[in-house]
């Protein structure tokens, strides 16, 4: 690894974190394309195909986010339940001429985990790393200067702790009707629904009980913990909520005026162009899911038992 | 020697945030004739096979990082 202190790396962007064993590694690539890809992963891979990344990409210690004197203060943050229509508002904020979206970044995603799991490594330390690595992805990104994080679904569980990192950040929470949401994710499930991912502490199994129970169920427990998660942190003017079913509108009315951005009528009309594509795919249209999901007896006895009262409290809170 | 030489090309850009960002400039299919010239200018011996066994190396790499 590179002995370099924060100077040595302008120019730099840390494209992925390595926890597997030993010590955590940082590695370090130059990104010259802004982040439009819908998630950040993609534009990470595309730079490492790169030939110049190839040979002269570099790698650290985790310790060099310490030596960087440039942080950045993001402009928000974006929290979701999965599957609910948060990388759509990703790819519009993505179209605003002065914003970098760092989506679901997996640098952030590794920090994170390391979470209470290090020996010294303090909530302090984490934080300031943090925000260190979310300057450090958004600093050489095309001179743009309001950041944006989007992050993956389950790290709203992590959500008072980012907040303490990030004083002062407004913070969205994104959330869609339960049936559709557990539908999408029996279809296809994300890893932040497959047990082993996350902690099961965090939605209140033991490692064997996470195991034992069901996918579709432990699906509806891990989306249910989430909701919670956002709730229990919804004191006065400490985020606010998003229905899916107020997309892409609501990314006008209320999530720009939230996060204080003015958009300019030809980022608006960027933006309504990216809100045509499939978020996920942009090389495909979008195509509006029925209102209501075909969903099996299965699904709805989930959603029942467990996300209905948390839609219906999301939606009392929801602009 | 020519690993030797790629390590110190390595370490002349890592140092050199302005040579860095011009060399990630360079078109994919000039690369390898582009960085063979200009390490030889800077006193590095580095031949085009350290450079593609370099990347293939990264690739692999890099690839079983996204598979994980």
């Amino acid at each position: 690894m590179d002995p370099l202190d924060g100077a040595g790396l302008n120019g730099w962007t840390p494209v992925h974190v390595r926890t597997g064993t030993g010590t955590p590694a940082l590695d370090w690539a130059i990104v010259e394309r802004p982040y439009l890809d819908p998630f950040f992963e993609q534009t990470a891979y595309a730079a490492m195909q790169r030939p110049f990344n190839q040979v002269f990409a570099r790698s650290t210690s985790l310790e060099a986010l310490d030596t960087l004197r440039a942080s950045v203060a993001p402009a928000g943050l974006v929290f979701h339940m999965s599957r609910c229509g948060s990388t759509l508002i990703a790819q519009m904020l993505s179209r605003l001429t002065s914003a970098s979206v760092l989506s679901e970044p997996q640098p952030v995603d590794a920090l994170l985990r390391l979470r209470g799991r290090v020996p010294g490594l303090t909530d302090e330390i984490l934080a300031a790393r943090l925000r260190a690595l979310v300057g450090a992805l958004a600093g050489p990104n095309a001179g743009r200067s309001r950041v944006f994080v989007k992050f993956h679904a389950w790290h709203v569980l992590e959500l008072p702790f980012i907040a303490r990192a990030f004083p002062g950040v407004p913070w969205a929470f994104v959330f869609r009707e339960p049936r559709a949401v557990l539908a999408s994710q029996n279809r296809a499930p994300g890893a932040e629904v497959l047990a082993g991912t996350i902690d099961p502490a965090y939605l209140g199994l033991s490692a064997q009980a996470a195991y034992a129970v069901a996918p579709d169920e432990y699906a509806a427990r891990a989306v249910a913990a989430f909701c919670d998660a956002a709730l229990s942190n919804a004191a006065p003017g400490g985020g606010a909520f998003f229905d899916y079913a107020g997309l892409p509108g609501g990314v006008f009315a209320e999530l720009l005026p939230f996060f204080g951005v003015t958009a300019t009528e030809g980022e608006k009309s960027a933006m309504h162009a990216a809100a045509q594509l499939d978020a996920k795919d942009q090389e495909s249209t979008f195509r509006a899911p029925a209102a209501r999901a075909n969903t099996t007896a299965l699904i709805d006895d989930l959603a029942a038992r467990f996300l209905d009262a948390r839609y219906a409290a999301l939606r009392a809170r929801s602009r | 020697m020519s690993k030797e030489g790629l390590a110190a090309l390595r370490a002349r850009v890592h140092a050199d945030e302005d040579l860095a960002q011009r060399l990630s400039r360079i078109a994919p299919e000039l690369f390898d004739g582009e960085i063979v010239r200009l390490a030889a200018e800077m006193g590095c011996d580095v031949a085009e096979d350290d450079l593609r066994a370099a990347a293939a190396q990264a690739r692999q790499a890099w690839a079983l990082r996204w598979i994980r």
